[in-house]
């Protein structure tokens, strides 16, 4: 974490004993893209709950840009719209609403125009003498991903890079995607690299903002019962299921661009798996947890082109019902080639070669339209190596499964096998179920709330890493190039409403496993 | 039991003295499949506790009061509550009213769930109490003592509760004299390790002290901490004329945190009272503490607090915190020199006990900078009983 990025004691004796021990400096945060729906769905309402919490700082100011005309005051109406339609908590208390929409201002400009960075460098100076916002700048790209490098020399070339004086700061918040293979993630990078030191860029990656996802580290480091069963040993296979019930929306032209493997695996599930399989960091400090999560991602074991139709399996939805609503195949949506090869589903098989995890597969699968949302990580541990009992006892016995739920319904559920009670021995199985939400109860922040404050604070724990970012897409490459080698004769279908194609049924029963029904 | 509304609920009456052994087969048959019925929303039905809450209330008002806060509670932390009520004849028999209501909120499968155990008792069964709720707490978790009402520090049968429960939750907006924060602090050196205090009031004041705080993380302002001169609080009027508590424990906070040291204190008039201390530096700090005239919702919480600061170079300050009865905001204004005024504000309505009971049951530890501003407090008390420095 950057020091200087919080308060301590040292300089604020009031703060010992606070709750908000977290309370970042006075900033400016600009948004680029300020008209578009990330802004108005997602970060404004954000920042307003994070207001409402008391956690952005005294003379905290928001600057839109964008390149549509348009005055203050009318950015400030429709960002009070927004605020109304999509704030977490409601009733709005419109006298919060008030001074925070006093600290919100707006630049017309495009992009590419010096002219619009040297009026944005004039409002953070008023912002610094009016607001002390003391120097400290976030940007956000809002943007698409074709604007950043354009946008991050634009600001260099402006001298709004660099901090104005040694006590402030600068960071940069790109959103994903991070590129759409190995190459163009690791150009983008260098890109951003050039004009922006690698501790000023925080790559989101909302998933990891989840209060959930967040709660696996706790579990697997916070318990001593689990760590010592969490290797080869003890445990058959792992399985990653990222299932959603919706289509792709309106989101046609980027989707059919992406496909499944893009847009789902290489980021929130790499993620996952690397929470999952990672070793226990030495600190739960920014550097400490990339490093453990860096070298899970670089051990995943290479798929090469000849291999993938045996690693993978690809499928793409057809028309059928989802939670009881009729929708259209993915070829009939709007934005979409109707002669598309994307996937919208695919379920892969990967290993991890390093010592803890070596011949134990990982399998995982995300689709669209499936029968409904939910994420989880199942891990399947090996039968009793003897079972005591009589054959036709020990016929049904199952394997223990741990399941972390992520979404919805948080906990864990461990399966057991139990008596079934009577004069005979006979065996079932039951789970052990822990709801998060039934001991914790608390509403938890949205994730962009966790992740602008983190920012502000300098800490860049769940934000993913460069290293991390390119460690993700080689495989994710490899197994694209294999696709591309093998082609798409015969894509497998599958109706809306279903838990994906045949195909990945008989991929897990070729391997005497099946997928958990979750 | 109900299963129409998502929820379920079942009571069990006793017509005999009290029996602790069938209140825990009791509650163990409410939470079994075949007592909830056929209704499919009660097999949601998760026993899921993280706490034990100890609840004695001297009459039915409050009574009623906690009951429906522990409901309120348990929506966020479900737990087993137990609920004792001096609200018995002398002579009569008991009756526990036993009770466990689950919830399954709109979508979400998740079910908060609480046990409450309602034990009516009489001036004769009181000095049983302690007895009394030990075979009842849930072992392993924490057990937490909401004491409503104004406690007597010198009675057996409270210190006894005291010191079996992890913290034990007072509230001294209801005190009668500030001298009980003496009191209070009394116990708390007698509590073993493992139990502590806890004032609710404290809780009300975070806000108050998260936003002071925040005034001097602004760079510019930071300066003015070491150079405040004067401070000015203004609280609710409480019980006739008597001196905000609210008003002192923040007195006392900025004391231990800002390193002042109290010398002399007084009341200057029906309404206002004066402390002067010295800064780390030796110089004066003056404090005026004032009760005001408010409405009753009002009486005894902070509404504004000014300070402000002057260095050697003659360079000044002013910070201003205020309640905004309209909005729920406490608005802060800070100046520093002609220019540069900053304004902020944070929202803060007057919160209901259950949401400032939340914070307090969060935690097990004990609060050294509630103890450290406590003890603070009670020497400013004992200087108002003193004569004048000179």
């Amino acid at each position: 974490m950057d020091p200087q990025a919080t308060n301590s004691t040292l300089d604020n004796p009031l703060r010992e004993g606070l709750s908000l021990e977290r309370l970042p400096s006075p900033c400016a945060m600009v948004i680029f893209g300020a008209s578009g729906d990330l802004t108005r769905r997602k970060l404004m309402p954000a920042l307003y709950d994070l207001a409402l919490e008391g956690l952005l700082p005294p003379g905290f100011s928001v600057v839109g840009v964008a390149r549509s005309e348009k005055s203050n005051d009318e950015f400030r109406e429709e960002v009070r719209e927004s605020i109304r339609q999509n704030a977490r908590r409601t009733p709005i208390d419109e006298g919060l609403l008030r001074t925070f929409e006093e600290g919100i201002s707006y630049v017309a400009g495009d992009f590419s125009s010096p002219d619009a960075y040297a009026r944005i460098s004039e409002e953070l100076d008023r912002l610094d003498r009016e607001r002390n916002t003391s120097g400290n700048r976030v940007y956000y790209l809002a943007t698409p991903p074709s604007a950043y490098a354009e946008i991050a020399c634009k600001l260099s070339e402006q001298g709004l890079v660099q901090p104005i004086e040694d006590e402030s700061w600068t960071r940069l918040i790109v959103e994903k995607p991070f590129g759409n293979d190995y190459d163009s993630a690791r150009e983008l990078n260098q890109t951003l690299l050039q004009y922006f030191s690698e501790d000023q860029i925080y790559r989101i990656d909302h998933y990891l903002g989840k209060e959930t996802v967040q709660n696996m580290l706790a579990f697997r480091f916070a318990n001593g019962i689990f760590e010592p069963l969490w290797n080869r040993t003890f445990i058959d296979h792992v399985q990653i299921t990222v299932a959603e019930s919706i289509g792709i929306e309106n989101r046609g032209g980027y989707y059919d661009q992406a496909g499944a493997l893009r847009d789902m695996v290489q980021n929130h599930m790499l993620q996952l798996l690397s929470l999952v399989s990672m070793e226990p960091p030495p600190a739960f400090d920014a550097d400490s947890v990339h490093d453990e999560k860096v070298k899970a991602l670089r051990s995943i074991r290479p798929i090469q082109p000849e291999e993938v139709d045996y690693y993978t399996v690809r499928g793409q939805y057809s028309e059928g019902w989802v939670m009881g609503q009729p929708y259209p195949g993915y070829r009939d949506e709007a934005r979409v080639d109707p002669a598309s090869t994307t996937e919208t589903y695919v379920a892969l098989k990967l290993f991890i070669d390093n010592w803890r995890w070596a011949g134990v597969p990982f399998y995982l699968r995300t689709g669209k339209h499936l029968p409904r949302r939910v994420s989880e990580i199942s891990i399947q541990f090996h039968k009793a190596p003897h079972p005591p009992f009589a054959e036709n006892v020990t016929q049904s016995l199952e394997p223990n499964v741990l399941a972390i739920r992520i979404q919805p319904d948080e906990g864990i559920t461990l399966k057991t096998t139990a008596k079934v009670p009577g004069p005979s021995m006979r065996l079932r199985s039951v789970n052990m179920g822990f709801l998060y939400g039934t001991s914790f109860l608390v509403e938890s922040p949205d994730a962009y709330e966790r992740l602008l404050l983190d920012c502000m604070l300098g800490d860049s724990t769940l934000f993913p890493r460069r290293d991390g970012i390119e460690a993700s897409w080689e495989p994710i490459t490899q197994i694209l190039r294999g696709w591309e080698a093998t082609g798409v004769e015969n894509l497998p279908a599958y109706s809306a409403g279903t838990w994906g194609p045949e195909e990945a049924d008989s991929f897990m029963e070729r391997d005497g496993r099946q997928w958990r029904q979750p | 039991m109900n299963g129409a509304s998502n929820r379920f609920e079942r009571s069990f009456d006793y017509e005999t003295a009290m029996d602790l052994q069938t209140i825990e087969q009791e509650i163990a048959q409410l939470w079994h499949p075949d007592s909830r019925g056929d209704d499919p929303i009660t097999s949601l039905a998760t026993r899921a506790s993280v706490l034990n809450l100890i609840v004695v209330t001297p009459d039915q008002e409050s009574t009623d009061h906690a009951q429906d806060v522990a409901e309120r509670l348990s929506k966020i932390h479900p737990c087993r509550v137990i609920l004792f009520h001096q609200t018995l004849a002398t002579g009569r028999r008991p009756v526990p009213d036993i009770h466990a209501t689950c919830e399954a909120g709109g979508d979400e499968p998740s079910v908060p769930c609480i046990e409450r155990i309602r034990i009516p008792v009489s001036r004769q069964m009181y000095p049983q109490l302690s007895a009394l709720v030990q075979p009842l707490i849930i072992p392993e978790l924490p057990a937490y003592l909401w004491w409503l009402g104004q406690p007597d520090t010198a009675d057996p049968t409270f210190i006894a509760m005291a010191r079996a429960s992890n913290l034990t939750i007072l509230d001294s907006l209801n005190f009668d004299s500030t001298n009980d924060l003496s009191s209070i602090f009394e116990l708390e050196g007698q509590l073993p390790i493992r139990s502590s205090i806890a004032d609710v009031n404290w809780q009300r004041l975070q806000p108050w002290r998260e936003l002071t705080a925040q005034c001097f993380d602004i760079r510019s302002i930071q300066w003015s901490l070491s150079c405040i001169r004067e401070v000015e609080i203004d609280a609710g009027q409480i019980n006739g004329r008597a001196l905000p508590v609210q008003s002192l424990l923040l007195t006392a906070w900025l004391a231990h945190c800002l390193g002042w040291q109290p010398f002399e204190a007084r009341r200057t008039r029906d309404d206002r009272w004066y402390i002067g201390m010295y800064d780390q530096h030796g110089e004066h700090v003056r404090i005026i503490l004032r009760s005001r005239p408010s409405e009753p919702a009002w009486a005894g919480h902070m509404l504004s607090m000014s300070m402000s600061a002057q260095n050697s170079q003659g360079e000044q300050s002013s910070i201003t915190l205020s309640r905004s009865r309209e909005s729920s905001l406490i608005r802060m204004n800070a100046r520093t020199g002609l220019a540069n005024t900053l304004h902020h504000a944070v929202h803060h309505p007057l919160l209901p006990d259950e949401a400032l009971l939340v914070p307090i049951l969060e935690t097990t530890t004990r609060d050294h900078l509630f103890d450290s501003s406590l003890e603070r407090a009670v020497e400013i008390m004992d200087l108002f009983g003193k004569p004048e420095a000179t």
